[in-house]
């Protein structure tokens, strides 16, 4: 009877997993202002998601622009300091990444998205003169950094850095690495920031979605993924609307307004996730011809899918076999 | 030879144990398969034409070098509306809704089938 009863029990336990199918482990963040999944599967899963929680956590502390105690906003008040090391990193690849995209990524343009409205959904509009004399506190060239020592000093009044253009996926790349040495694989998505770890348990590639700021039912497309970072910017994510006109949140370093590029989204495919982030704007900002340009020049970095403001879809030749759609797509040349 | 047919308690509670199970399981797989499906995906010729929401009603026109198909979606259930297709079996099949559930037009290789909402084959969307 007994033995009848841990038989039934146990048909019932596995009958459950079967049809859930999967013996995954999940883990749901808000954090760095966004909300975050991470689905991990393996002997340690458990463990490695929740050293990835701490890690986000830590860095969100950092890097925090409206947290007043953060590294960054004590920086940013300062105007100088000597940086940890996360903070060195993301400078360094944020000067890195804006001297190779000739300034179409900027991590010093606080000022100017604060005046927009961008960082408190005050919206604004600022007149051209504004505009101007807030383009001289985000000059990028006025940062003296020395990246063995980590000492920093804004050379202009009013300066201000932001690693929102790259922190999401910097969190992503440490949290890859996590999963990496506790022998896990799975996916996150860090607000849009994914990483696609390893294969799914079926050996399969992760399936991943590239939004539709045009339809609700179907994707842009699909790309088929195993060991990649995949980031997409676009003109939909954060806008607002005054006197009939639409000003998105993607600021061209150039005029100090929304970027008129004619893209909807950029997304990013690379192995390395914080460039990725920052590539997915800097791209953005450049419009489809300097993009498809700089991608060519860089193609061993990474892919990319461009989604046209009249509807083009185009993709780099290196993700072309990954990538599905139900929409007419061609390759970016 | 007599004794081997005759019941014995422990067999009564094994078949009961294996009749409890069964049930068990038609409910949980009906419970999670077969739920109301939110997507109609229609194929031409192996090559995916679109997807649709079934909370949306609409008809959709395919013209291939083939034929003609109109499909229909309302109140949430997909029928093949018209075909000119020689032998008309799309036409005459009842409307679909559930999970799984197709219709095909073997002539023009049309086939609607119905999936669940796509957030549970895509891993991520960016």
């Amino acid at each position: 009877m007994k033995r009848i009863f841990l038989l039934l029990t146990a048909c019932i336990i596995l009958l459950t997993s079967c049809v859930l199918g999967e013996n995954s482990e999940k883990k749901e963040i808000f954090a760095m202002d966004t909300y975050m999944t991470l689905t991990a599967y393996g002997d340690n899963a458990q463990n490695a998601l929740e050293q990835a929680q701490k890690r986000i956590n830590e860095l969100d502390k950092e890097l925090s622009v409206s947290d007043k105690n953060s590294e960054v906003s004590k920086l940013n008040s300062a105007g100088k300091g000597t940086l940890s090391a996360d903070c060195a990193f993301l400078m360094e690849k944020s000067l890195s990444i804006s001297r190779s995209t000739n300034g179409a990524f900027n991590p010093m343009l606080l000022p100017l998205t604060k005046s927009w409205g961008f960082t408190d959904k005050n919206y604004n509009v600022p007149n051209d003169k504004q505009i101007n004399a807030l383009l001289k506190e985000c000059d990028i060239s006025k940062v003296r950094f020395d990246k063995n020592t980590g000492e920093i000093e804004f050379l202009q009044e009013g300066m201000a850095v932001d690693f929102g253009g790259i922190a999401k996926g910097y969190a992503s790349d440490e949290v890859k690495n996590i999963f990496r040495s506790n022998n896990v694989n799975g996916i996150i998505s860090l607000g849009g920031n994914i990483w696609a770890i390893g294969s799914k348990e079926n050996g399969e590639p992760w399936k991943v979605a590239v939004k539709n700021p045009d339809s609700e039912e179907k994707y842009l497309g699909t790309l088929s993924v195993s060991d990649k970072a995949i980031v997409t910017s676009g003109s939909y994510e954060r806008y607002f609307e005054k006197d009939g006109k639409v000003y998105h949140h993607i600021l061209d370093p150039k005029t100090g307004c929304p970027a008129e590029s004619h893209l909807k989204s950029v997304t990013i495919i690379s192995n390395d996730g914080t460039l990725a982030d920052g590539l997915s704007t800097a791209l953005f900002v450049m419009g489809l011809d300097k993009a498809i340009e700089y991608q060519k020049a860089h193609s061993q970095q990474f892919d990319a899918v461009f989604y046209t403001d009249d509807g083009g879809i185009f993709v780099t030749k290196g993700i072309a076999e990954q990538f599905s759609s139900d929409y007419k797509w061609s390759i970016a040349e | 030879m007599k004794s081997d047919t005759k019941l014995r308690k422990s067999d009564i509670i094994l078949c009961t144990a294996i009749i409890v199970i069964a049930v068990i399981m038609i409910i949980v797989l009906s419970c999670f398969s077969g739920g109301k499906g939110e997507l109609a995906v229609i194929t031409v010729g192996n090559k995916k034409y679109g997807e649709y929401s079934l909370n949306e009603d609409k008809e959709i026109d395919i013209s291939t070098g083939i034929g003609k198909n109109t499909i229909q979606i309302k109140n949430g259930k997909v029928t093949m509306l018209d075909a000119d297709c020689p032998d008309k079996y799309c036409v005459r099949q009842p409307s679909i809704s559930k999970t799984g559930e197709s219709i095909v037009c073997l002539p023009h290789k049309v086939v609607i089938e119905i999936k669940s909402s796509k957030s549970n084959d895509i891993d991520a969307v960016t």
